[in-house]
């Protein structure tokens, strides 16, 4: 009995969680244009999707800004976090506490006080102000991870690198960057997610001339949801899963 | 040749004085122990030694060679850390070999020493197992053997012990004795824990704020303490104030709560100065009295008596108030060593077991 109710909790918790999504893939392969019936199975969404030069632009800019902006927020945020743990100087609390600030702010707040900086500095947006933005906004997660990983482990083993031999330079590749790389690895696949999927910010501090794809469906859809639309969204979640995956097995494998 | 000089080492943290200007010579081979409450010093001590702290001033000789400035990496000494420092993503090889691979010795040989070092802390076959599948026990035995493998001059233990349940720590100790014999290097061991300095070491340092108080071997340390915190640290004590009346060649008469009683006067104290009487528990004896106590008794009364199976522990109450501690053994020609709570005592000790120190 109480093994039923627990089945039947659990694939309701899934079934909510999931359910949408699974609609939304069925439905990208279907052969209707404007109609929520089913009319036949089709890949025609895909291949339209492809002849769309707009969208494809758009798909490498946000892969692009995706990219580098969880690179360089994952790279900073490590030194960051390192700085945190490590050293003492003066203002350490509120920085800290400022970096958790940043994390919870709204996103809108966060897009306008953006906008209106580079507006001040008399920035054009763009490219440049988009991954500046996308790279303040993953900074903090990186942090916040990496920091608990740090602060996780016994200091000593630093101590008992360099008592065994090491260099300083040895310490970092063989100790502490082994040790570390779990949470860097979850760091940058977080930033990478979730720039590759901001609307808010990224509508602020965008400019014209260099379009990303969450803008784009967002624009689409005040349109009405196509089966384009549809198949452009399962692309984007398998790509995601995919990416979660890879770096779950990277993971795993490094703690053999 | 000591093997580790420390000559007027100094080293603070911040405003703090931790080390105050150290002096101790640290021989080949021996196992040596720094004794000490927390805070008093130790672990700083076995830091330089190790490299892992520069001190601020004076010199640090190894093997004769100044090493005062030289990083830890380049120092011919390895360390045991009291939280193990074990490196939690590498297996149990791995971790034993890490010194051995900074120093590019041929795999083979790596190979064959490491396997010699786990047979040797009794840890065989275990290669291949993550740290986090480990005991405590076994965790301590791989850190030891980490340190070992790499043949070091010295291998310096930070209270190695401490995280151990107490079975395993004294078979840990036996250990530790055996393989500073087999391995011949000299050994240098940090602990607050009295029982432990006394049973493992060839010499005690005794530190406390910072400096040594005493050097000796674990016998010297005990029966003859050079000063109350010494006394007062290693064992149980009893101290008491007293006043010396007369002196007469090698014995002296001291006044001893209101009672006189003849002791050696080994540090040629004069009349009328000041003095503190240390009896250890068990140099201690008891007598049943009806009455009077005799001459060179201390009359009291029985306020505990605590059955430890191999002795009996007698808190006593004196007739000025002052509590002590005594301890009775079980022979075979007393076997009527039971006393009862508020029964009347007279207490002494044998001339010659006392330690008199000057008043503080």
């Amino acid at each position: 009995m109480k093994r039923w109710i627990g089945i039947s909790w659990v694939s309701t918790v899934f079934a909510f969680l999931y359910g949408p999504l699974l609609v939304l893939m069925v439905f990208s392969f279907n052969q209707a244009r404007y109609t929520s019936e089913w009319q036949g199975f089709s890949l025609t969404w895909y291949a339209s999707l492809l002849e769309n030069q707009y969208l494809l632009d758009a798909f490498v800019n946000s892969l692009t800004v995706a990219f580098v902006s969880s690179l360089a927020a994952t790279a900073m945020g490590t030194l960051g976090a390192f700085a945190i743990a490590w050293y003492r100087f003066a203002g350490k609390k509120l920085f800290f506490g400022l970096v958790y600030s940043v994390m919870m702010s709204p996103d809108i707040v966060m897009g306008i006080s953006l906008l209106m900086l580079f507006v001040t500095a008399g920035i054009h947006p763009g490219f440049f102000t988009l991954l500046v933005a996308h790279i303040t906004f993953c900074l903090p997660f990186v942090i916040v991870l990496v920091h608990a990983r740090i602060a996780g482990f016994d200091p000593a083993v630093v101590d008992a690198a360099r008592d065994l031999g090491a260099r300083e330079h040895e310490v970092f590749l063989k100790i502490v960057f082994p040790m570390i790389l779990p949470a860097v690895l979850a760091g940058w696949l977080l930033s990478f997610t979730l720039s590759l999927d901001d609307v808010i910010i990224s509508f602020f501090v965008t400019g014209p001339g260099f379009e990303i794809l969450p803008l784009k469906i967002y624009s689409m859809v005040k349109l009405g949801v196509t089966p384009e639309v549809n198949a452009l969204c399962t692309i984007l979640f398998v790509l995601t899963l995919a990416a979660v995956l890879v770096a779950h097995f990277l993971i795993k494998e490094k703690k053999k | 040749m000591p093997v580790v000089c420390l000559n007027n080492v100094s080293k603070s943290f911040g405003s703090q004085q931790v080390i105050d200007n150290l002096c101790l010579d640290i021989l080949k081979g021996e196992f040596l122990t720094l004794l000490g409450p927390s805070g008093c010093g130790k672990t700083t001590v076995l830091r330089l030694i190790a490299g892992l702290e520069t001190c601020d001033s004076g010199t640090i000789l190894i093997n004769g060679r100044d090493q005062t400035r030289l990083p830890a990496c380049d120092r011919d000494v390895n360390t045991v850390f009291q939280s193990y420092a074990l490196f939690p993503h590498m297996n149990v090889f791995d971790n034993i070999s890490f010194g051995l691979k900074l120093k590019k010795i041929p795999a083979r040989q790596i190979q064959e020493r490491v396997k010699e070092t786990l047979a040797l802390v009794k840890l065989a076959g275990m290669d291949n197992r993550p740290i986090s599948q480990l005991s405590g026990g076994q965790q301590q035995r791989v850190a030891i053997a980490r340190a070992i493998v790499n043949q070091p001059l010295i291998l310096l233990l930070d209270e190695p012990l401490s995280a151990l349940d107490y079975k395993l720590r004294k078979q840990m100790r036996l250990d530790l004795r055996h393989l500073h014999r087999k391995l011949g290097i000299t050994f240098v061991f940090v602990t607050h824990d009295q029982e432990e300095a006394l049973t493992l070491s060839d010499r005690v340092v005794v530190m406390h704020n910072g400096s040594i108080q005493q050097t000796g071997t674990p016998k010297e340390i005990y029966e003859t303490p050079v000063n109350l915190f010494v006394a007062d640290f290693v064992g149980e004590s009893n101290i008491f104030d007293a006043r010396v009346t007369s002196t007469t060649g090698p014995d002296m008469e001291i006044r001893i709560q209101g009672v006189s009683k003849t002791v050696q006067n080994r540090r040629g104290f004069k009349k009328d100065q000041a003095v503190k009487v240390l009896l250890r528990p068990e140099d201690m004896t008891v007598e049943r009295t009806k009455d009077q106590c005799h001459r060179g008794f201390l009359p009291g009364q029985v306020k505990e008596m605590i059955y430890k199976g191999t002795t009996v522990d007698l808190i006593i109450r004196l007739d000025n108030g002052q509590d002590i501690f005594v301890t009775e053994f079980f022979n075979e020609d007393d076997q009527d060593i039971f006393y009862d709570v508020n029964e009347r005592v007279c207490v002494s000790w044998i001339k010659g077991w006392e330690v008199t120190l000057p008043h503080e």
